[in-house]
């Protein structure tokens, strides 16, 4: 896992502790030379505010507007992307391809977070 | 173990990362979007955390789960299974390893530039000397330090699959007892320093005192140490040493990318 990524890591388990709704993105399928491997994550909170990349700039805007609605709904979603090379070059932009993202949310309420918390302390005790 | 699940399966994922254990996040992606139990979090040699509605699906999500933490370079991916009616199942493995450790054995001057460039690929870096003097954090800032003679080395230093060995003694009698110790490792590779006629000589000594290793064995032993980039200065073999693990840990030849059809090989 890259720095990158442990820092979207690290931005979950902020918001975790806060108990701030957000929705996490990551690359599960990836066809032609998009920039983002499976695997690369992007986190996003309420406000569409994001950490880490899921491609090299070119959908990062658009699926935090899709995140801002999962989270929302609360409902996971797959979004696919075909970026057509010659249409993606026309824009100047780098990520021709097909790529897979799953977009779920990450909402803690109080009451799933006791139970993790109480887990933990059985397991420390343990 | 019923304590633990009741932790999901993505925040015991969290945990994992968190605490630097090696973990695949497995998840029903399309069943994700209806259901529950689409997610299982596979801990290395742990009771899985969750579980799909489909036992068929578990069973074969499990094991390649394990085997992916078998390899040295584990890629995440999205694989086709099939489940009890036989229908066609797209799972997710989200594979987390911690980063990987170079073992550096020997604290002489020519082992600061390898320490060095190890820890900024991000790799642990862990030194292993006997002699406190060379071996002491003016020196390695960022390497943990292991103040050890070889016969304490099967009792104080833990190998594990992601533990890469470079052995640098500059003392012959030395490098035969590590290298004796690294040989019977896990580690999956091995470089030592010096020429072939060393290390043939290292071998045979070893061979008359009664240690037969296979030919498996052997294969993870790198000597001449590093990739031929004609490197003269300390900096230099240090640089390829440290390129020569990277390119054993992602199954790399370590030649020319020109001309090359790829950048990048799957694992």
């Amino acid at each position: 896992m890259t720095n990158e990524q442990l820092e979207v890591m690290r931005a979950i388990q902020k918001l975790k502790a806060k108990k701030l709704p957000c929705a996490l993105a990551t690359v599960i399928k990836v066809k032609g030379s998009a920039y983002r491997k499976e695997g690369a994550k992007m986190l996003i909170d309420a406000d569409g505010v994001t950490v880490g990349l899921i491609s090299g700039g070119c959908l990062e805007a658009d699926v935090a507007e899709i995140a801002k609605e999962v989270i929302k709904t609360k409902a996971p979603i797959i979004k696919t992307y075909h970026l057509d090379e010659d249409e993606v070059w026309g824009l100047g932009l780098g990520c021709p391809g097909t790529v897979h993202i799953y977009i779920e949310p990450i909402i803690y309420t109080t009451q799933n977070i006791e139970e993790v918390d109480e887990c933990a302390k059985e397991i420390g005790a343990f | 173990m019923n304590v633990q699940k009741k932790l999901a399966p993505f925040d015991a994922w969290l945990d994992a990362i968190d605490q630097q254990q090696a973990a695949v996040l497995m998840t029903i992606t399309e069943a994700s979007l209806s259901q529950k139990n689409y997610r299982i979090c596979y801990l290395e040699n742990q009771s899985p955390i969750g579980s799909f509605h489909d036992q068929a699906l578990e069973l074969d999500a499990l094991s390649i789960a394990k085997e992916k933490l078998r390899q040295s370079n584990p890629q995440s991916e999205s694989l086709m299974i099939q489940d009890e009616n036989e229908l066609d199942v797209d799972i997710f493995f989200d594979v987390f390893v911690p980063s990987p450790t170079l073992m550096v054995f020997g604290a002489g001057h020519d082992a600061i530039p390898v320490v060095k460039y190890a820890a900024e690929c991000g790799m642990k870096t862990v030194v292993i000397d006997q002699r406190s003097l060379y071996n002491n954090e003016e020196r390695f800032p960022h390497a943990e330090r292991i103040i050890a003679r070889p016969e304490d080395f099967t009792a104080c230093i833990r190998v594990t699959n992601r533990t890469y060995i470079v052995v640098m003694n500059h003392h012959i009698e030395k490098d035969k007892q590590t290298l004796k110790f690294a040989l019977s490792s896990l580690a999956p590779y091995i470089g030592v320093l010096g020429p072939k006629s060393r290390r043939i000589k290292i071998l045979d000594q070893l061979y008359l005192e009664g240690c037969h290793f296979t030919y498996t064995d052997l294969q993870r032993m790198h000597s001449p140490i590093g990739l031929d980039i004609g490197a003269v200065s300390s900096e230099e073999i240090a640089i390829s040493i440290v390129a020569e693990v990277i390119a054993v840990r992602t199954r790399h030849k370590g030649g020319f990318l020109q001309g090359a059809e790829f950048i990048h090989q799957s694992s």
